[in-house]
């Protein structure tokens, strides 16, 4: 193959991540619950798409909830080795576009891209929200997880990846739901580690925004953005 | 090619460098000692520069090893008992016409940043071809994963791609050789380090994310990779 351009990274892929195996433990539950669950306003009778879903961690999470219809897309045929059976069954191993093309008339309550919008440029996210935006259903939501650009505790998330596209912080990201004709609502930190490590990091944060004249918005190294219709 | 590069020497403002002892010790520490680098190898740095480092593979007593840099103004500062050693050259127009034994030991300090993602993927792939079987290619380059590594980053209008320490290991993957280690790029004194190395210390017991590597630059070494003997990208 010839190589012209970020996406012909993906060749290698499977060799440069690491796949683990997707079980949900506590601290998953504690991590989606406070991070993604409870200020997108998740319910467990909700209808959601994960696109580019992985090995199926967060769909796994969702049916822990007791989310019953769930859906995950990931062009990765290798992920579905490290799937849960009942989550590898509500898995499309095939690119957005064809499964969107092919579920024309479905909409989804929630619909959630982790570390996944990073690998489109600015122009393809606007695209891709526009798209995403036909299948929400009323009150629907996209909820994006991103690489937090503002933040200096960010920049390995953003340029550990050859095949990131596109560079986000809450001060830019809205402007793109904007340009889709979408509105936000809202960036969030997403925070990892355990409650002491998260109580000291915020601490220092608390402190540096003290400190500082132009502390970041968000500190934490990757944040959440909702994203709905203007309806 | 980006425009910038036709006023590069006068935002560098190019000087004749000193070897002094305190050079010899950091570039043995960072460069010599890490990449077991021999006085028989056959050397070749791409992006000499003013030539800091050819001196010091003089001084080593390497016998055969080259300088190539694009801009025709450093001739003029190459130290001049290396200046034999250099040559202005486009790196693909060099390694097409140097007719020699394969490289042991390739060297780019500061360099490879200045390509994007595929152009810097084609110039691995080109110096795998004449990189002998035991060779290594050092690299040096800023720091994108660090908060301290931006002013490098981004001090440079001619630096097309931000690396880590997982991305360039991305990169060898898909060259078809293997990262055998990222280290940092230590700078300072000696009571500075210590001071640095405490806050990082600190900064890694307190915030969720610390990165790998703190330091505004790091090196990698990489190797050819007798496990992948065909890239997924080599024609």
């Amino acid at each position: 193959m010839t190589f012209e351009k970020p996406e012909d990274f993906y060749a290698v892929y499977d060799t440069h991540r690491t796949y683990v195996r997707a079980e949900v433990r506590r601290k998953h539950m504690r991590e989606f619950t406070r991070n993604i669950w409870a200020p997108a306003g998740f319910q467990a009778g909700h209808r959601v798409l994960e696109i580019g879903c992985g090995v199926g961690l967060f769909l796994a999470y969702l049916q822990a909830m007791g989310v019953q219809d769930v859906t995950g897309v990931e062009m990765d045929p290798k992920t579905k080795d490290f799937m849960p059976e009942s989550i590898a069954a509500r898995v499309h191993t095939t690119t957005m576009d064809a499964f969107l093309d092919a579920h024309k008339d479905e909409k989804f309550d929630r619909i959630v891209m982790l570390d996944v919008f990073e690998h489109f440029s600015y122009v393809e996210g606007v695209k891709v929200l526009q798209k995403l935006g036909t299948f929400l259903a009323p009150g629907g939501r996209v909820v994006l997880r991103t690489p937090n650009c503002a933040s200096p505790w960010g920049l390995q998330f953003q340029f550990n990846d050859l095949t990131h596209k596109a560079m986000y912080a809450p001060g830019n990201i809205g402007h793109v739901a904007l340009a889709a004709g979408m509105v936000g609502h809202g960036c969030l930190p997403y925070s990892r580690g355990s409650r002491v490590r998260r109580a000291t990091s915020q601490s220092v944060e608390w402190l540096l925004d003290r400190l500082l004249t132009d502390p970041p918005p968000i500190w934490t190294s990757n944040f959440i953005t909702i994203i709905g219709n203007t309806d | 090619m980006s425009t910038f590069y036709d006023s590069y020497a006068a935002t560098k403002a190019y000087t004749t460098p000193d070897l002094n002892a305190k050079h010899i010790k950091r570039f043995t520490d960072e460069v010599w000692t890490p990449a077991d680098v021999r006085p028989t190898m056959r050397c070749l740095e791409i992006g000499c520069g003013t030539g800091h480092f050819l001196s010091f593979l003089d001084h080593m007593g390497v016998g055969d090893f080259q300088g190539i840099d694009l801009d025709p103004a450093l001739a003029d500062v190459i130290p001049a008992h290396v200046k034999n050693r250099f040559q202005v050259a486009d790196v693909h127009d060099f390694l097409k016409s140097d007719s020699g034994a394969p490289f042991e030991r390739i060297f780019m300090f500061d360099v490879f940043e200045h390509f994007t993602k595929e152009d810097g993927l084609a110039l691995l792939l080109a110096l795998k071809k004449r990189l002998s079987k035991n060779g290594k290619i050092v690299l040096k380059m800023p720091n994108a994963g660090s908060p301290w590594g931006l002013q490098f980053q981004f001090g440079d209008l001619t630096h097309l791609t931000g690396y880590t320490t997982d991305s360039i290991r991305q990169m060898s993957i898909a060259a078809g050789l293997r990262l055998e280690r990222c280290y940092p790029h230590l700078l300072g004194s000696r009571g500075r380090r210590r001071t640095d190395a405490l806050v990082q210390a600190i900064l890694n017991k307190l915030i969720a994310s610390p990165p790998e590597i703190w330091e505004g630059n790091f090196y990698a070494i990489l190797s050819a990779d007798p496990s992948a003997e065909k890239a997924p990208h080599d024609v």
